[in-house]
Parts: structure tokens; C-alpha cells; sequence
């Protein structure tokens, strides 16, 4: 009796210890996202590439939250009031993650696209001398994310914008580009994986590059 | 019934014991100045309870510990703090970080080096720089011209470099020799680098003091590195003015292999732009090249690169002192050449490097019915391995098998009247230690050692390098190194009896980085030993030259001042002196300019999608004998100056238009005389300047690129 009541209580305690892990791994993501949605200084994002940086060391078989580690490093590389040799290292830092990411779930498309704009972040730093690798390089991790995924409306998103500011760049009319924007941002939603935590961002995006339609 | 209650009883306990162990954790987080270090990532490992220091580096946050958990501290750019809390010691926890050692951002030697590749935080000059300065026209070497401790010698084109000559200059393609660096051409014509820049994604180019992974070379290393794997299939087309060009890349998954064809013939341009010199033949060559790479593991890269090239040029000179009499001087070059590498992780902290080249060159000149054929056969093979003790501690070693044979062919008409030869085979072996005590100094110290077949002697050399980095972003280093190098292919022909030629080098730089801004300043003495001389009798040569260089290189580049402008300016001032080969006593040589000044100035127009650069030179006059003159090496040739002008523009994303001109304001240069033979009836050796091929050189180009993605859309737009 004795020894069943100790297995009773070893398994309700482990189910429990597991439960409230898994809960704290999905009420901390939930938390990360939120916060991330809100973040607006470097700082906040500092704060919140934090957030999903422990997560990730806690949850070590879960790429998402290494995903949005990069995604807020790459976010903090894109700003210009930062200096570059600090822009690089928060593109380091975004690498790492990406490809830990990339072990875990090799056939996510969504790190690829990830991928792709780490590789623009790079070419903005110094365009003169990265331009023409970083571009070479963020197609082609757009390739390899369609690839896996023709329907993942943030690569498609990304191959439009690439292709947009290159029309700009050569003087090309972008409307060109328009037909696509638009069916891109009406199919949004449909297109959109409905599960937790799934990358979700880039709709506002898509809405910004409709700016040169009217 | 009873074990239910226990049940829910213990479950109960334990539960309420859970919730008891939520504790606070606060504290502050400071680097060792004490100030406060926002934005740390603090944290217990393992588990979901952690926050981020605010601005003034404190931190709280909430966690149930059971009995002891690890607390976490993480910020870039320091060391992680790591410490085991238990559930009932004092968790108000203060933490200083130290300063992480990252070897990246770690002080590097500069002292006589300059970086530049793209990755590469010394990098004076990124691998884009070789194509768009002024007055290089993608020549590798003419594009090092423009930075210090370079001399101008524009009959030549090779890089002169401390008061060293040509041939004290070593070029290295991923650590392995290349015994035939640069193209043929006739006495007095400049030369050209064989490669194509585009294929290398960093150089290191070293004006003295350098590693014990290089030798024979007293003055200067050019190391160029190649790129890695290509990404993407792509053929590029250049057509040019003087030729065209065509290469082709297949990719697969860990490989990729290019093959390119090239031909050029300045026939057609030298009909319509003026000439200083009558042709036969104009410059013309072909050639190709294969380029093949490949992923061996994760790590692991094995690359080959094969070329063969002929070219062909017959000038027709007027004879010194009787115009009328034409002369014909004509060089035939053939060129084969096999550079292959390896490298890869053997173990955690162990990489090995192999690789070897492979060269055959026959240079045949002709003057008049005379012919004189010059055939060079080297090989180099080479295995270095790099061990990391730790991170602040690596050691490299290797060994390195050198061989080389020369002959040369007097012929008359077709036969063959005479020739002589040597042959060299050289093992060698070196070492080197690299210690880091800090982010802020490091010390390397090395050694190597050859042996010569031919020469029946060995030789060893030390060499010694540091640098201590000061806090606002500056640094010191120093060099010190013993260079040693067999004579030249000329001198070494027959007498095996000579010896080592030797120089010894020191070097004290500062540089300064204010964000894009870029300065450096750099002392140097060298002492030249063991030079061969050429005594009063022609043929007994010794090894009793002496001689030596000091000097003063300035260096400021700014990519900031002035919006999308980027300019930099090299100032060198040389003394020089020698007294070898047939020097009656020691005297400045021809080939060191004792003032040389390059300003180089590029401009990004983006509404024009166009680059445009001007590069001023300024050689001051530079020595000569005068055959006329009682006294040696007292006359001066006039100053070299020159203003060349470049022209990018972005087509589209894949056609780019190029344009060049050199000397745009027609300075008159003069490289030299050439004396007559035999005096005049008045007894003076008559002379004739030896001058530029052209006062210009106008160069128009069009490069396109085209790539799977797009080809058959951009093949369309082309027309």
C-alpha cells in the first residue's frame, strides 16, 4: 500500500512538475511576445532578446524561441542610431540563434526568411563594400525558404520588398510590383499558420510597400 | 483510506512547500570601473525565472528555488558570471563582469601590415577598393601602390617596397608561393599582376616584419586570399576596349567550379590612341582558367585553382644614337600555373592547412636575330597546422618544401648557341607563438629555417611582434624580423659558391580609429648584409653588398567627412642607400623615391548610380647615372606626377560600365635613359628616354553578370 502511495504521489508530483514546466514555457512565450509587440527602444529589445534567450536555455528542442532571440537581435542591427561595430554584434548574436534554430527544425522555412533579412541588415551597415554579397545572400536564403514553404507570406513579403527597393535603386517604375503586394496582402490571414507562437509578423509591412500603389 | 490521506496530506505539503521556496532575487550588475551595466540578461539556469538589468544596472525578479539553483549572469562583450545560490543563503547578489577575451576584437599587430578584405577590422583598404581606385585599372599591385612605403617606379609595375627592390617582394595565394606573380613584357614596360582581383575576398599586404610562416622575401609579403564557394550559377562577360573576357560558374550542393577564357589585343586601340613606341606586333594574349572548390566536411575545404596563359608583344625601338635604324625587341611569354589548398579541422582545437603550386614560365626575348629564352619550373608544397591551447594562447608550425629551376638559352636564329641552369630544392620548417594576456596586448614570437641545395647552406631567422592597444582606440606596435633570400635567378646561374642575401627590419607603428576615420603612423630602419657585388672582375661575385632603408609612412583614410566621399592619403619618406651589384661605392638606388604622396578620392553619386575616383601620385625625382658624368649616381631624373580618373556606373543590377583614364593633365614622365653602347665621335654616350608606352592610357568596359534567376529577362534587356 505503502509503495503504491509513494508511486501515486512521485507520478502526480513529476505529471505536476511537468505541467507547470510546460505551462511556465508557454505562459513565458506568451509574456516574450507581448512585450515584443510593445518594444520600441533598443533597450526593450535588448530586454526582451533576453526574455527569449532564456527561454530558449530552458527549452532546449523548441526553435521558436531562438527564432525571435535572432528576430529582436537582427531588429536591433537594423537601427542606424546604433554604432555598426555594434550592429555586427547583435548580427552575431542573431546568427548564433539562427543556426541553432536550423539544427532543431532544419525544414522551417520561416528561419530561412529570417535568414534573408539578418543578410539585408548586414548589407544596410555598409552597403558600399556588402552590397553586392549580402544581396546575392539574402535572395538566396529567400530561395531556400520558398523552397520549403512557396506559400510563407513573410519570404514572399521579403522577395517583393528586396525586388521593390531594387526597382527604386535603378530608377524602375516599383508600381510594377503592385498586383503582387496587393493579392499578398489580402491572402495574409489564409496564409498565416494558425498555431501558438508561429512567426505571424509582417502584415504592416506588406501595407508600408503599398504605399508606391494608388 | 489512510494512505489517501497521507497522499493528499504529503501532496498538500509539498505543494504549499512549492509555493513557499518563491523568493525575491535582487542586486546590481557593474563592469570594474563600477559603472552600471544595463540590458544584462540575469537569470537561473535551467529555468524560466530571470530578468534584464535596468539603466542603473539593478535587477529583481521573482523565482522558486528548491534547494539551490545556478544564477546567471550574461551581457556581450563580457565574461558570463556563474554562481550556485542556495535556498536559504542571502540572495541580494552584487556582480561585477570582467571583460571577455574575443580574439576578433582583440588588439592585432599592425606594424607593417595592411589588411584589407572585408571581414577583416585591420583592413585599410576592402577587396572592392583593388578595382575602383583610380589609376589601377583592377591591377592588385598598382591599387598597393597608393598606400605607404611603396616607391613609384613606372617602368616596372611591380611593388618596390621599403627601399627593396621588386624581386624582394613574395606573392602568396592562400599561403602558397607563386613563383610567377606578375605578366611579361619588354624591358621597361610595365607589368601586370596575372590575377583577377574579383578572386580574392581578402589580401594582407605586409611592408615588412612579417610572419615565420614566410621567407625569401627581405622586403614585402603580398598574401592574397580566394574566395570560398560560389553561391549562385553565373556567367560573367567583360568586353573591353583592349579584349574580352568569360567566365562561367556551375554550383552544387558543397561545390562550385568556374571556368574562364580570356583574350585581348591592344592592336585596334593602339591605332587610334598615340604611341610613344612603334609595334610589330601590339600587345595580344589569351588564356584560361579553371577554379574548382569544394566542401570536404563541415569545416573542411579543398580548393584548385589552374591557368595557362600565353601572350606575345613586338616593339620596334629605335637604335640609341642612329634614328634611323629600327631595332625589334619582342618578349613571348608562356605561362602555366597549378595552385592547390586543403584545409580543414583535424580536432577540437587543431586545423591543418595543406596545399602546393606548381608553375612552368618560358619568357623568350628577342632583339633582332638574337634570342634569349628564360624557363622558370617552381614548385611549392606546404602543411601548416594551427593548434588553439586556449583562447589565449595558439601556436602554429609547418613545414614547407621549396623547388626551383632556371635556365636560360642563347639561340641564334633557331639553333640553340648556349645555355646555363641551376636547380634548388629548399626544405624548410617554421614556428610561431601567438599570446594574448589581454584584449589589449598580445606578443608573437617566431622562428624559421631553410636549407638550400644549391647553396649547400641553411639559414634561421627570428621574428618578434607586439602591440598594446590603449583605451581610446589607439595602438602601439612593433616588429622586428631576419629576412633571408637566395640572389637572384641571374645572379645564382653558375655559382653555386654565393650565399644568402640578408635584411633585418624594425618597425614601430601607432594607428588611431576614430569611427571611419583612420590614421597611422610608422617608423621603420633596415639593414641590408650579404647583398652579391660584383667586384671589378665580371664573373667572381661575392656576398659583400651592404645597405640599408629608414624611413616614415603616413597613412589617414576618412569614409566620413564628407557624404558618400571616401578618400585617403599615404605620404613616404625614404632614405636609402646601397652599395652592391655594381655599385663603384654606396649611393641612393634608382628605385627609391625619397618623397612619394598618393591622394585617392572616391565619390558614390546614387542619382547617377555612379562611382567616380581620381587618384593624384607624386614620385620626387628619383637617382640616375649619368654614363657622362665623372661622379656615380649624381643626376636625377625629373619628378613623376600623374592624375588618373575612373568612372563606375550601375546599369542595372548586372551591367556595369566602366571607364579609365590615366595622367588626364599629360605630365611628361620620364622612367629613365637608355645609353648607347659606344661613344659618339665626340666621346659622350649618347641616350634616349625611356618612356610611358603612351602619355595615356584610356580604358572603356562593360561588365555583365547573368544568374539563373534572371538570365533569360536580363539577356532580353541587354539589347
Amino acid at each position: 500500500m505503502k509503495t503504491i502511495a509513494t508511486l501515486l504521489i512521485a507520478t502526480t508530483l513529476s505529471m505536476n512538475l511537468a505541467f507547470a514546466n510546460s505551462n511556465s514555457y508557454e505562459k513565458a512565450m506568451g509574456e516574450a511576445l507581448k512585450e515584443m509587440a510593445e518594444s520600441e527602444t533598443v533597450e526593450d529589445l535588448q530586454n526582451v532578446a533576453n526574455q527569449f534567450q532564456r527561454i530558449a536555455k530552458a527549452a532546449k528542442d523548441e526553435w521558436l524561441p531562438l527564432y525571435y532571440h535572432a528576430q529582436c537581435n537582427v531588429l536591433m542591427g537594423f537601427r542606424t542610431s546604433l554604432e555598426a561595430d555594434d550592429r555586427d554584434k547583435y548580427l552575431d548574436l542573431a546568427q548564433n540563434s539562427i543556426d541553432e534554430a536550423i539544427e532543431i527544425a532544419p525544414q522551417e522555412s520561416e528561419i530561412y526568411a529570417l535568414q534573408s533579412m539578418l543578410h539585408t541588415a548586414r548589407l544596410v551597415i555598409d552597403p558600399m563594400s556588402r552590397g553586392q554579397k549580402m544581396m546575392a545572400a539574402s535572395g538566396q536564403a529567400i530561395g531556400q525558404s520558398l523552397a520549403l514553404n512557396p506559400e510563407n507570406p513573410r519570404a514572399q513579403y521579403l522577395k517583393l520588398s528586396n525586388e521593390v527597393g531594387q526597382a527604386q535603386f535603378f530608377g524602375k517604375d516599383p508600381s510594377a510590383y503592385c498586383d503582387r503586394i496587393l493579392a499578398l496582402y489580402k491572402e495574409w490571414d489564409e496564409l498565416n499558420v494558425s498555431e501558438t507562437f508561429y512567426p505571424k509578423w509582417g502584415k504592416a509591412e506588406v501595407k508600408g510597400l503599398m504605399q508606391n500603389c494608388k | 483510506m489512510k494512505s489517501v490521506t497521507t497522499y493528499l496530506a504529503l501532496l498538500f505539503t509539498m505543494l504549499t512547500q512549492l509555493s513557499l521556496k518563491a523568493q525575491s532575487i535582487s542586486g546590481k550588475v557593474v563592469d570594474p570601473n563600477a559603472h552600471p551595466i544595463p540590458g544584462c540578461n540575469v537569470y537561473l539556469d535551467g529555468t524560466f525565472f530571470g530578468t534584464s538589468t535596468k539603466a542603473d544596472g539593478t535587477f529583481q525578479f521573482k523565482a522558486e528555488i528548491e534547494d539551490s539553483a545556478i544564477f546567471v549572469v550574461e551581457f556581450l562583450g563580457y565574461e558570463d558570471f556563474r554562481k550556485t545560490i542556495l535556498l536559504n543563503s542571502s540572495l541580494e547578489i552584487n556582480v561585477t563582469l570582467n571583460e571577455a577575451f574575443d580574439k576578433l576584437n582583440a588588439v592585432t599587430v599592425t606594424a607593417g601590415s595592411y589588411g584589407t578584405g572585408d571581414n577583416d577590422k585591420a583592413a585599410v583598404l576592402n577587396s572592392l577598393d583593388v578595382v575602383t581606385t583610380a589609376g589601377a585599372l583592377g591591377d592588385v599591385a598598382a591599387a598597393l601602390q597608393t598606400l605607404p612605403g611603396t616607391s613609384i617606379n613606372g617602368e616596372s609595375g611591380r611593388l618596390f617596397v621599403h627601399g627593396g627592390t621588386a624581386d624582394e617582394t613574395g606573392t602568396y595565394i592562400d599561403g602558397i608561393l607563386v613563383h610567377q606573380p606578375y605578366t611579361s613584357s619588354a624591358p621597361n614596360m610595365a607589368v601586370r599582376g596575372r590575377f583577377n582581383p574579383f578572386m580574392f575576398s581578402g589580401t594582407a599586404f605586409s611592408t615588412g616584419g612579417y610572419s615565420a610562416e614566410y621567407g625569401q622575401a627581405m622586403s614585402s609579403v603580398l598574401i592574397l586570399n580566394t574566395k570560398e564557394l560560389q553561391d549562385e550559377d553565373a556567367l560573367n562577360l567583360g568586353i573591353m576596349t583592349i579584349g574580352g573576357d568569360v567566365a562561367g560558374t556551375k554550383t552544387w550542393k558543397d561545390g562550385a567550379i568556374t571556368a574562364t577564357a580570356n583574350y585581348m589585343n591592344l592592336t585596334p586601340y593602339m591605332a587610334i590612341i598615340p604611341q610613344n613606341y612603334g609595334w610589330k606586333q601590339a600587345p595580344a594574349s589569351f588564356g584560361g582558367g579553371i577554379n574548382v572548390r569544394q566542401k570536404t566536411s563541415k569545416n573542411g575545404l579543398i580548393k584548385l585553382y589552374a591557368t595557362a596563359d600565353q601572350s606575345t608583344l613586338i616593339q620596334q625601338q629605335p637604335l640609341i644614337g642612329v634614328p634611323d635604324v629600327l631595332q625589334t625587341v619582342g618578349v613571348e611569354n608562356k605561362n602555366r600555373f597549378v595552385n592547390t589548398n586543403w584545409k580543414g579541422q583535424l580536432a577540437d582545437a587543431w586545423i591543418l592547412k595543406t596545399g602546393g603550386s606548381f608553375t612552368y614560365n618560358t619568357d623568350q626575348y628577342t632583339l633582332d636575330n638574337t634570342q634569349l629564352r628564360d624557363k622558370l619550373v617552381g614548385g611549392h608544397a606546404k602543411a601548416l597546422a594551427i593548434h588553439e591551447v586556449n583562447k589565449k594562447f595558439h601556436v602554429r608550425f609547418g613545414t614547407e618544401y621549396f623547388y626551383k629551376s632556371f635556365e636560360k638559352t642563347w639561340m641564334f636564329g633557331d639553333v640553340a648557341d648556349s645555355n646555363a641552369s641551376y636547380a634548388d630544392h629548399k626544405p624548410t620548417t617554421f614556428a610561431e607563438a601567438e599570446l594574448y594576456t589581454s584584449n589589449q596586448f598580445v606578443v608573437k614570437a617566431g622562428l624559421r629555417a631553410e636549407y638550400s641545395s644549391y647553396l649547400q647552406r641553411s639559414n634561421v631567422a627570428p621574428r618578434l611582434a607586439m602591440a598594446y592597444q590603449l583605451k581610446d582606440e589607439s595602438q602601439w606596435s612593433f616588429a622586428y624580423g631576419m629576412f633571408w633570400q637566395d640572389p637572384v635567378n641571374q645572379q645564382l646561374i653558375s655559382r653555386p659558391y654565393l650565399s644568402y642575401e640578408k635584411a633585418q627590419h624594425y618597425i614601430l607603428s601607432y594607428t588611431k580609429t576614430l569611427e571611419d576615420r583612420n590614421f597611422r603612423v610608422e617608423s621603420y630602419y633596415k639593414v641590408y648584409q650579404q647583398l652579391v657585388k660584383y667586384p671589378s672582375q665580371q664573373d667572381v661575385y661575392t656576398n659583400t653588398g651592404t645597405g640599408y632603408a629608414a624611413g616614415l609612412d603616413l597613412f589617414f583614410r576618412d569614409k566620413q567627412t564628407i557624404k558618400n566621399g571616401d578618400y585617403w592619403i599615404s605620404y613616404s619618406f625614404l632614405l636609402a642607400e646601397r652599395d652592391y651589384r655594381n655599385y663603384p661605392e654606396a649611393a641612393t638606388p634608382s628605385f627609391a623615391n625619397t618623397h612619394t604622396l598618393s591622394v585617392v578620392y572616391k565619390h558614390w553619386f546614387s542619382s547617377l548610380r555612379s562611382q567616380l575616383g581620381a587618384t593624384f601620385t607624386y614620385g620626387s625625382p628619383r637617382t640616375h647615372n649619368n654614363v657622362n658624368s665623372p661622379n656615380f649616381m649624381d643626376e636625377h631624373l625629373p619628378s613623376y606626377k600623374s592624375l588618373d580618373l575612373n568612372w563606375s556606373f550601375l546599369h542595372r543590377e548586372n551591367i556595369i560600365f566602366h571607364a579609365a583614364v590615366s595622367n588626364v593633365l599629360g605630365f611628361d614622365n620620364v622612367f629613365g635613359y637608355n645609353y648607347a653602347p659606344l661613344p659618339n665621335q665626340n666621346g659622350i654616350y649618347s641616350r634616349t628616354e625611356i618612356l610611358p608606352a603612351a602619355k595615356h592610357f584610356i580604358f572603356v568596359g562593360c561588365f555583365i553578370t547573368l544568374t539563373k534567376n534572371g538570365a533569360k529577362n536580363q539577356l532580353d534587356k541587354i539589347n
